[in-house]
């Protein structure tokens, strides 16, 4: 009988090591350790033995049942792995192939800038403002100290519907209506970005662009408020070595005024023809709220003070982008606008 | 406004350079633009003086001139001989090379040698006069020997300035020379002009200043015995440099004080002033006056004029007459130095389309207390250039006269508004050194000049110390005060998402002119009484083409598309989020609404060409898709979709997209006709919502729902409907017929084909049954889902399909 086992371990152990599928492993499987399989059928006879020999057989049967066992979760692991081989060997792709793009949209990157713009101003403390793009001669001129005959509206020529509306040539009348609005309150932090329209057309001049407009009143405001909040943006937008720069210059809405000029960010003031060698390029006009625009909105000019500014939103955009030309702007061509991640 | 660097020394005393005073300016407000300096086309040429003149002895019209260039005696031969022993005439020497790119050598000319050539000014391209009529004969006063460019000063830095309009003092010489003064602390040195007093030989002047608002003052002169001829070549040079083509000697006086002083002149022929009388008036309507550059003019009783007591002889502050101007003939001259009201001239010169250099400066402001002083100027020039002599006194009228203003200033506001720490003492020396009287006390009186005109109150001066101590002085602080939190009001942050929403669906956001053709509307197929086609009109429009303001953003779209395609970009995804103008009733007594709209416009195939997808050509149901992603994002839940008909779209493949019970959109597939009117190949798919409506049911938070305990159950339904029963209907009946338990109903296939009957679809949806509260039994739902199909077939007619 230990022959008889021998045997069936020694068939056992080739027919599971020959197996190559699970079928395979299942029919070996009920061969040796099925109900009538041969290790069960040894068991069976082992009534026939001396009382001697039972415990001898039946151990053995046992470590040989127990063999087989392990055996065939053996190679059905191996089998398993084999089987995962392939397929992984099948499935096997050139990871150079291009992958499935996304469909991507992309804002405009007048858009972009006005938003970053925009949230440069929040982190400080403003809010938004809007206002009409089509405006009154009040809030476009003369509640900006621009009465009519003033030569600074020559500046700005403009678009007009009939002799007291046109289309507003700057985002300060949101400036105007800003403090209408909230007169005599302080404190007035505010940003409003927008289009405006001058009639021009050339390589630099559009006659439809954007501007923001700033606007801060409070209780003591000075000049040197003004530039350090223009040199707090100026870091966050351009790069937090930026300088800046004010030249006095004429704004008939502030009082003093002032141009606004940072660090060339093309050489970064090392002078360059961008900056027509002077190390700084304009990007800004600003200047102390005039004391007559300050009594015209509702604010005592005695009392408080402000600052305003304005930017154009296109120049910041070239400057960021090194687009060279204005007009590209509003051609939309898609081959510009995609490029602008 | 051109400075030429050594005319403006004749000022103030100048120890920076040209470049190094730019920066100054610039830095103090005046900004300069560029330095330039007259374009010279010639090289080697010097100032020779004549010794001897001798006729060619073997040629008739050949000279043979002796010269000193300097460094040694020369002959030259010459072709004429328009000069005389001493005087002083331009030398090409061998060498030099003449505009053009002639090189002068030497040269025999019929047996003399002929050691270079003597100059016109045409050879020299020197738009001085005499031009070609003989050899250029120069001041007395030039240097023998040296170069002809330094001894004209023709490479003299001009420094160009691009002033402000509040800086009218600086459109002259001497307003400039103020400027210079106070920001390096030197002083202004002026000409004198005093004039001998004559009694006067010709008829005096009657001046009359009838329109008294338009002209506040009116100073004469008469200069007797006049010489009409070409003005000394340095003068000639410095109105080159001022950008003023020189005329004759008492033409180019006027403008030479006008550049100096700027103060603008005028010069008539006395004797052709009838009556020798000058009336200040407006114009007569209908009134004719033939002005110097030979046009005729028609006047309107807007314009001021001067006139004789016949006729008008110029008109005011802009341009002069034909007939009294001043002639080689002339024998007396009447000098005219006057105030004239800015606006008055402004309109003036837009009506007739002038912009002289006279009319730039009375519009911009010109001090009515410098016009005597000009007038002397001039008359002082006249005479020391020995063109005439003067002719009794200076005749004032003088209106109103105007006094220099006394304005305050607390040098504690200054500090404060500044955010500068200065001492009152150098704020008043800031106005000293500008020449302004102060007087000190608790504040700083400061009596500014009527040339500063620009100076009105506190404010101004406080920025003058600003402006002066220099602006890179102060200091850079962040305002002080209470906090403020930077917020986005609800349709800011709405806005924000909708961009967000539709660039992460694939579209590319486009910005177009709010301004369109008004042709636009035909293109579109408008009918004629569409609301769409009432339109503001700008009134002064560049092009017609950008000439009325858009009622819709489609259009602008459309034409992005074209540009696209005719670049061979194919396959768009674009929206655009911008106002359009919608007007009240004309005459517009309101402005217009300017909702923000959003228009979005597909056209091509997606996704893009790839080797394991083929791009499929888009349609109505991408858009609608877009959209409905958009409405769900935003959190609108109570959104319509239904068909409807509009001019610029395709029957059929048109809805209108409604939320509550207000239209707030449409969407649709563009008419053909209308992509023929725009040159379009393929088909486009366009919609356009009102987001000032839309935005109003937005709810941006989300509202967290528990997740389900209990499983769901899905059961497939199929029905055969008439085409006239739409889906909607369909789902809207198995909501309603389900109940509760319903909880989701997708369309999965729609068929139509042979087991089908005619103009009718199979649709067949997946519905989700789930109870909140307990598992769903078999029974609930079959009975359930039994109950929807007999609900469906007796109120849409619709059959099961197995």
């Amino acid at each position: 009988m230990q022959e008889q086992l021998a045997e069936i371990a020694k068939n056992a152990r080739s027919e599971i090591n020959a197996a190559q599928t699970e079928e395979d492993l299942k029919k070996a499987q009920v061969r040796y350790l099925g109900k009538k399989g041969e290790i069960t059928t040894v068991l069976r006879g082992m009534g026939k033995l001396s009382p001697e020999e039972r415990p001898v057989i039946g151990s053995l049967a046992n470590q040989i049942r127990d063999e087989i066992t392990t055996l065939l979760k053996e190679r059905e692991e191996n089998l398993r792995q084999e089987a995962r081989k392939r397929q992984m060997e099948a499935d096997r792709v050139d990871v150079t192939l291009p992958g499935r793009p996304v469909a991507q949209g992309f804002l405009h990157p007048l858009t972009q800038v006005i938003e970053e713009i925009c949230d440069i101003f929040l982190g400080m403390g403003f809010s938004i403002a809007e206002g009409p793009e089509v405006e009154t001669d009040y809030y476009n001129f003369e509640a900006l100290n621009l009465p009519k005959d003033h030569p600074a509206r020559d500046m700005q020529d403009s678009f007009y519907f009939q002799p007291e509306m046109l289309l507003r040539t700057h985002t300060s009348p949101m400036q105007v209506r800003t403090m209408e609005k909230v007169a005599p309150q302080v404190p007035v932090r505010i940003i409003a970005p927008g289009k405006v329209y001058r009639r021009d057309d050339d390589a630099t001049h559009s006659p439809m662009f954007h501007q923001i407009e700033g606007l801060a009143i409070d209780y003591d405001i000075s000049l040197a408020d003004l530039k350090g909040t223009l040199l707090s943006f100026a870091r966050q937008m351009f790069g937090p070595k930026q300088q800046v720069r004010l030249r006095p210059s004429f704004f008939p809405f502030t009082e003093p005024s002032a141009e606004v000029d940072i660090a060339c960010v093309i050489c970064e003031g090392s002078g360059c023809n961008v900056c027509k060698h002077t190390g700084w390029i304009e990007i800004l006009g600003s200047g102390m709220v005039h004391p007559k625009v300050l009594a015209m909105s509702g604010y005592d000019p005695e009392e408080h003070t402000g600052y305003a500014f304005g930017m154009g939103i296109e120049r910041i955009a070239m400057l960021k982008y090194g687009v060279n030309d204005l007009r590209l702007f509003f051609q939309n061509d898609l081959r510009m606008l995609r490029q602008f991640r | 406004m051109r400075v030429p660097y050594t005319w403006l020394k004749d000022f103030v005393d100048l120890e920076l350079s040209a470049q190094e005073l730019a920066d100054v300016l610039t830095h103090a407000g005046i900004e300069v633009d560029e330095i330039t300096s007259l374009q010279l086309n010639f090289s080697g040429v010097v100032v020779a003086e004549v010794l001897s003149v001798e006729k060619h002895p073997d040629a008739n019209k050949l000279f043979v001139v002796r010269v000193n260039d300097g460094n040694e005696e020369k002959t030259v031969v010459a072709g004429i001989d328009n000069f005389a022993p001493g005087d002083k005439v331009p030398l090409a020497q061998p060498g030099a090379v003449l505009p053009g790119g002639m090189k002068i050598r030497k040269a025999k000319l019929r047996g003399i040698e002929s050691n270079g050539m003597l100059c016109s000014a045409e050879e020299l391209d020197l738009p001085l006069s005499p031009g070609l009529d003989g050899v250029l004969v120069l001041d007395a006063e030039a240097p023998v020997g040296a170069p002809l460019e330094e001894a004209l000063y023709l490479n003299d830095p001009i420094l160009v300035l691009d002033l402000t309009p509040n800086r009218a003092d600086c459109l002259g010489l001497i307003g400039v020379a103020y400027e210079v003064a106070a920001l390096t602390g030197k002083k202004v040195q002026l000409p004198n002009n005093n004039l001998q007093v004559t009694k006067a030989q010709l008829p005096v002047p009657r001046i009359k200043i009838e329109a008294e608002d338009l002209c506040n003052r009116y100073v004469g002169l008469v200069i007797r015995d006049v010489k009409t001829e070409l003005s000394p070549i340095w003068l000639q040079v410095r109105l080159l440099q001022a950008g003023i083509r020189p005329i004759s000697n008492i033409v180019d006086v006027t403008n030479y004080v006008m550049w100096e002083y700027g103060q603008p002149l005028h010069a008539f022929d006395y004797d052709t002033l009838t009556d020798h009388s000058i009336i200040v008036r407006r114009a007569e309507a209908g009134e004719i006056l033939t002005t110097l550059d030979n046009t005729e003019r028609n006047l309107t009783p807007e314009m001021l004029v001067i006139a004789d007591t016949k006729r008008a002889v110029g008109l005011a502050g802009v341009m002069g007459g034909l007939e009294t101007e001043v002639t080689e003939n002339t024998k007396n001259v009447f000098l005219e130095s006057a105030h004239f009201a800015a606006a008055n001239i402004r309109r003036t010169g837009r009506a007739l389309g002038l912009y002289s250099e006279a009319q730039q400066r009375f519009e911009k402001g010109v001090d009515v207390n410098g016009c005597a002083e000009a007038i002397r100027r001039a008359a002082r020039l006249l005479e020391i250039l020995g063109v005439g002599s003067v002719d009794g006194e200076v005749i004032d009228e003088y209106i109103s006269p105007r006094f220099p203003k006394k304005i305050s200033m607390r040098p504690q506001r200054a500090r404060k508004l500044l955010g500068l720490e200065i001492s009152q003492l150098e704020m008043a020396n800031i106005f000293t050194r500008q020449g302004f009287q102060v007087e000190e006390g608790t504040q700083l009186h400061v009596t500014v000049p009527t040339l500063r005109a620009d100076l009105q109150e506190e404010v101004d001066l406080i920025e003058e110390v600003a402006r002066i101590y220099g602006y890179d002085k102060i200091d850079t602080t962040l305002p002080k005060g209470v906090i403020t939190q930077g917020s986005l009001t609800g349709k800011q942050r709405a806005l924000r998402k909708v961009k967000a929403v539709l660039t992460g669906c694939g579209l590319t956001e486009a910005i177009c002119y709010s301004f369109v053709s008004p042709h636009q509307f035909e293109k579109l197929c408008l009918p004629e009484d569409s609301p769409l086609r009432h339109v503001l009109k700008i009134s002064n429009p560049l092009s017609e083409e950008q000439s009325v303001m858009r009622t819709m953003l489609v259009g602008g779209l459309l034409d992005v598309l074209v540009y696209n395609q005719n670049r061979n970009e194919h396959n768009l995804k674009l929206f655009e989020i911008g106002s359009v103008f919608l007007p009240a009733e004309e005459p517009l007594a309101t402005l217009p609404a300017e909702p923000t709209m959003l228009g979005i416009t597909l056209m091509g195939a997606f996704p893009v060409e790839h080797w394991q997808q083929k791009p499929v050509p888009t349609d109505f149901f991408e858009l609608k898709g877009i959209i409905e992603v958009l409405l769900e994002r935003l959190g609108v839940t109570d959104s319509v979709f239904s068909a409807c008909e509009l001019p610029w779209c395709q029957p059929g493949q048109t809805a209108a997209l409604s939320v509550g019970t207000e239209q707030v959109g449409w969407l649709g597939r563009i008419h053909p006709d209308v992509l023929d009117n725009y040159d379009l190949e393929q088909p486009v798919f366009a919609a356009e919502i009102n987001l000032e409506q839309l935005l109003q049911h937005v709810r941006l938070t989300a509202e967290y729902l528990p997740l389900p305990r209990y499983p769901a159950v899905l059961r497939d339904l199929a029905v055969v409907v008439p085409d006239t029963v739409t889906a909607k209907e369909v789902i809207d009946v198995i909501y309603e017929a389900g109940g509760e338990l319903v909880e989701d109903v997708t369309l999965f296939d729609l068929y139509r084909g042979p087991q089908i009957p005619e103009n009718c679809r199979s649709l067949a949806f997946a519905v989700t049954y789930r109870d909140l509260n307990r598992t769903l039994s078999d029974d609930v739902v079959t009975d359930l889902h039994q109950q929807i199909e007999t609900t469906l077939q007796e109120r849409l007619g619709a059959k099961l399909r197995s």
